[in-house]
């Protein structure tokens, strides 16, 4: 049964994650999570969540936006590692709570479309990313803050997707070691 | 599971990108925030944030 429920939530979060530019983790890690405990869960969800983005970036790889990625992709990518490590040290709910409240935020501000009165220079790009980037990976959940961050970029939506997930590529593939490393026997009985 | 987990994301994204295509440009970010705010109202009512 608890397979059953896996497979849709997926379904749905492979779905959601090719309209959106993530889900996968937010949808699959908690829901796994309740079986494994969360520092498991967040490990084996690496796994779908690799493969996912690696067809979803093969799908789309014509439409990444190199300006986008080389700026804002850049220090994103390095400020979620950092924040990932960081992570062991500094985990809080009240991150969390911090993090859900921005991401309400920003959500509001794009459905109102005041976000669309914010357009990222290079400048910008750079800081938006380091701390999009810094705070996703300090909470464990870095798609939904990077989406967010890049609803300020002036992109069709093709190279939206396209890029962010290219982003979230190199994170996985610079954590995924590190869940090999250390969680590896753990994972293979999942 | 896990294996249950990555044949799900894959038929998922699968069938996400024929979706993708139909949501028209000009609504495209609102989706998108939608989906954001979705997101952000879970971690503040799911137990630990």
């Amino acid at each position: 049964m608890f397979n059953f429920l896996v497979a849709v939530a997926a379904l749905v979060a492979g779905g959601i994650a090719s309209i959106a530019g993530f889900g996968i983790g937010s949808i699959l890690t908690p829901l796994l999570a309740l079986k494994l405990g969360t520092k498991l869960a967040v490990a084996a969800v690496s796994i779908p969540h690799f493969l996912g983005t690696v067809l979803r970036l093969f799908l789309t790889r014509q439409h990444v936006d190199k300006r986008v990625l080389w700026t804002f992709g850049v220090t994103s990518a390095v400020g979620g590692l950092a924040g990932a490590l960081l992570h062991v040290y500094f985990a809080s709910a009240v991150l969390g709570y911090l993090l859900g409240a921005l991401l309400v935020f920003a959500g509001i501000t794009g459905i109102t479309g005041l976000a669309s009165r914010i357009r990222f220079g290079r400048r910008s790009a750079w800081i938006a990313g380091a701390i999009s980037g810094a705070f996703g990976g300090l909470v464990g959940n870095q798609g939904g803050i990077r989406s967010a961050a890049m609803l300020a970029f002036d992109v069709p939506k093709e190279a939206f997707i396209a890029t962010a997930t290219a982003i979230g590529l190199v994170v996985d593939v610079a954590r995924m070691p590190v869940y090999a490393v250390t969680q590896a026997p753990q994972i293979a009985r999942v | 599971m896990i294996v249950v987990a990555i044949a799900g994301v894959m038929v998922g994204t699968l069938v996400g990108q024929p979706v993708l295509r139909s949501i028209p440009e000009s609504r495209f970010r609102r989706v998108v925030a939608v989906l954001i705010l979705a997101l952000g109202v879970s971690m503040l009512v799911r137990p630990g944030g």
